[in-house]
């Protein structure tokens, strides 16, 4: 009797995600799902809206990169607008968004990935997590919780605001940086580098003392995809070309991103609201991409920062070709970590980061903007359409974590296959499928998150629909 | 005087998901303060007897401001599944999962104060029956209708707290 395994961590549907675990007859893993639903209703949510709205509105989308969806918006609006922002303006809002990536990414490892990491796969989920890492290591810890502040104070001191800010507008940005403010944005830099350093440190730890497991989980092939610098090549998050290489580390495209529809096509699946994006030219599923860190990391040529580019160096040594398996995500995100808070430091340090002249005016209406910007878990596009008044007729969103959706999907049915028992189903063995998926840090919180929803629960089911194992937690 | 924070959390544009908001705001308004905007978390206004804070969802920095409290009250939608119009709950300071999220639960974060900086507040959840969790702004009827009732429940735990 065929079995069905249900990993669902909510039973809302809007924004969550659910796995699904199908067995054989002898309780082997058939085939793994990984369903997630989309932001289609945000979209049509905005239409009807003033385009010089929209930077305002879209952070509401996500609690937990709402800086990403304000500056990637803020772009589609330059274009809108036709007119691009001067210098100082640009600065503050790559500042802005560098304090987004030490945010998020020093929360991911610290708080979601380290438990795994410091305690093990396998470790009582009792303790397994930040309430546990505290106990077994409170500088960490508290050294983790510094970090995701002093991101959120960047972001902060900007805009006025921890979350949702208003800060970037068409053209430009409304408020300019004073020298006291940049003096005390400066100061800790130095310690924050100190505590990425560490985590980094003990990524690389684990991986090089794990690496029989690395080698196992979630490791597959796909092409990459991300932003770089028009002139070296870099690693770039908040402007650049966007670079596509295969799957040998071959460079197929190097495509200004605002003409994505030429190079993305996005697959549907009956199983996942979640559309599939891959690369146009080598079709469906051979075009399939992965982005984020790791995306990112593999289609550059180095990092534009001394410290992050040394650890980049000794990152591409470990391949090659592109470095593939799932949990180096970890190591990646640590990188960017760092160039993150050392790029903060560089803007800082500009003299044109306290200019007052932060923005340029337009009254045109272009009718038409596209703004892609690398949120911390992948490429992020935005793309209004507007009718003269400028009034937004039709909104298009892919976001970071519909990148790398088939990578996700694929994950889970490498690991569910890898290590999953259905006969014998284990809390760790759950623990890893969930693993899978929390390396490449999707981003669900575009959701409601009301009180009421169900704990994590995999549920294995006979064929005919009748519950045969339950296992809960939460 | 026991100093109290109330902490509205949910997303204003998915309907009820907002309630936390209204919530909130309808409380200043009894205690005679300014009402917040949606996009305005309220950090620069605490201080007072009863302290208010508007988060789009819980994170961990959190932790360090609810050690200076020893009443902290979250205020949620609650959703079908919990039969009350308005569920009230003493929280413990112990780990919940937030699965494959950036999301903390308010247990959690009692448990992280406690753990980091020494001091863990009495936590209470409030939450109020939502109705409409679909795209948009403003709350249903139904759940807007227990709003004043979960203001009373505020301000009486405010009120026995100091």
């Amino acid at each position: 009797m065929g079995q069905k395994i249900t990993i669902e961590p909510i039973t809302r549907i809007e924004g969550h995600a659910r796995v699904t675990i199908n067995l054989d007859d002898a309780g082997k893993v058939e085939h793994a799902y990984f369903h997630v639903d989309q932001f289609r209703g945000f979209e049509k949510f905005c239409q009807g809206r003033m385009f010089f709205e929209m930077p305002a509105i879209t952070p509401r989308i996500c609690g937990i990169c709402p800086v990403s969806h304000h500056l990637a918006s803020a772009k589609a609006c330059d274009m809108i607008a036709g007119v691009r922002p001067p210098r100082p303006a640009q600065l503050l809002r790559e500042l802005m968004h560098m304090g987004q990536f030490i945010q998020s990414h020093s929360m991911h490892f610290f708080h979601l990935a380290s438990p795994d990491l410091i305690l093990g796969f396998d470790a009582d989920p009792k303790i397994r997590n930040i309430v546990g890492i505290i106990e077994a290591n409170p500088g960490l810890a508290l050294k983790a919780v510094k970090l995701r502040k002093y991101g959120q104070e960047v972001i902060r001191t900007l805009s006025g605001r921890r979350i949702h800010p208003k800060f970037a507008v068409p053209g430009g940005v409304n408020k300019a940086l004073t020298a006291q403010e940049r003096d005390e944005l400066l100061a800790p830099i130095d310690e924050m580098i100190g505590y990425m350093q560490e985590g980094l440190a003990l990524a690389k730890q684990w991986l090089g003392a794990n690496q029989e497991l690395v080698q196992r989980f979630a490791n597959f092939r796909t092409g990459y995809l991300g932003m770089v610098d028009a002139d070296t090549g870099a690693v770039q998050l908040y402007d650049g070309p966007i670079r596509l290489i295969d799957r040998d580390g071959k460079r197929l495209e190097q495509f200004d991103g605002t003409r994505y529809l030429d190079y993305i096509r996005e697959h549907v699946e009956d199983w996942s609201y979640l559309k599939f994006p891959y690369y146009k030219k080598l079709g469906w599923p051979d075009g399939v991409y992965r982005v984020a860190p790791l995306g990112r990391l593999n289609v550059a040529d180095c990092i534009s920062t001394p410290i992050a580019n040394e650890e980049f160096e000794k990152f591409k040594a470990i391949s090659k070709g592109p470095v593939e398996p799932t949990l180096y995500m970890h190591y990646a995100r640590l990188i960017e970590d760092i160039y993150a808070a050392e790029r903060a430091r560089e803007l800082l340090e500009d003299p044109d980061i306290l200019s007052t002249e932060i923005i340029n005016e337009s009254t045109a209406i272009t009718g038409e903007g596209v703004g892609v910007i690398e949120a911390p878990r992948g490429t992020l596009w935005h793309h209004y359409w507007t009718d003269e008044n400028g009034q937004i007729t039709q909104v298009n969103l892919i976001v970071a974590t519909g990148n790398n959706n088939w990578a996700m999907c694929t994950a889970v049915d490498s690991v569910a296959k890898e290590f999953i028992d259905g006969k014998n189903l284990t809390e760790g063995m759950l623990n890893r499928v969930e693993a899978a998926i929390r390396a490449y840090d999707p981003c669900l919180s575009c959701s409601t998150h009301a009180i009421g929803q169900m704990p994590l629960v995999v549920e294995v089911r006979g064929s005919d629909g009748a519950l045969v194992n339950r296992v809960q937690r939460g | 005087m026991i100093r109290t924070l109330v902490i509205g959390f949910g997303n204003a544009y998915r309907r009820d998901d907002g309630v936390g908001y209204a919530v909130l705001n309808a409380l200043r308004g009894r205690l005679g303060r300014p009402l917040l905007d949606a996009d305005d978390d309220g950090y620069d206004d605490l201080g007072h007897p009863v302290d208010t804070l508007l988060l789009h969802q819980l994170v961990p920095e959190l932790a360090a401001n609810l050690a200076g409290y020893e009443l902290v009250v979250f205020v949620d939608a609650h959703m079908g599944t919990i039969p009350e119009p308005i569920r009230q709950e003493e929280l413990t300071a112990c780990y919940r999962a937030a699965t494959v999220s950036h999301q903390v639960h308010p247990c959690t974060l009692l448990a992280m104060a406690q753990e980091l900086y020494g001091h863990s507040p009495r936590g209470i959840l409030l939450s109020i029956r939502g109705h409409d969790f679909d795209f948009g702004e403003g709350l249903s009827p139904e759940t807007q209708a227990l709003v004043p009732e979960a203001v009373d429940r505020l301000l009486a735990l405010a009120g026995s707290a100091g």
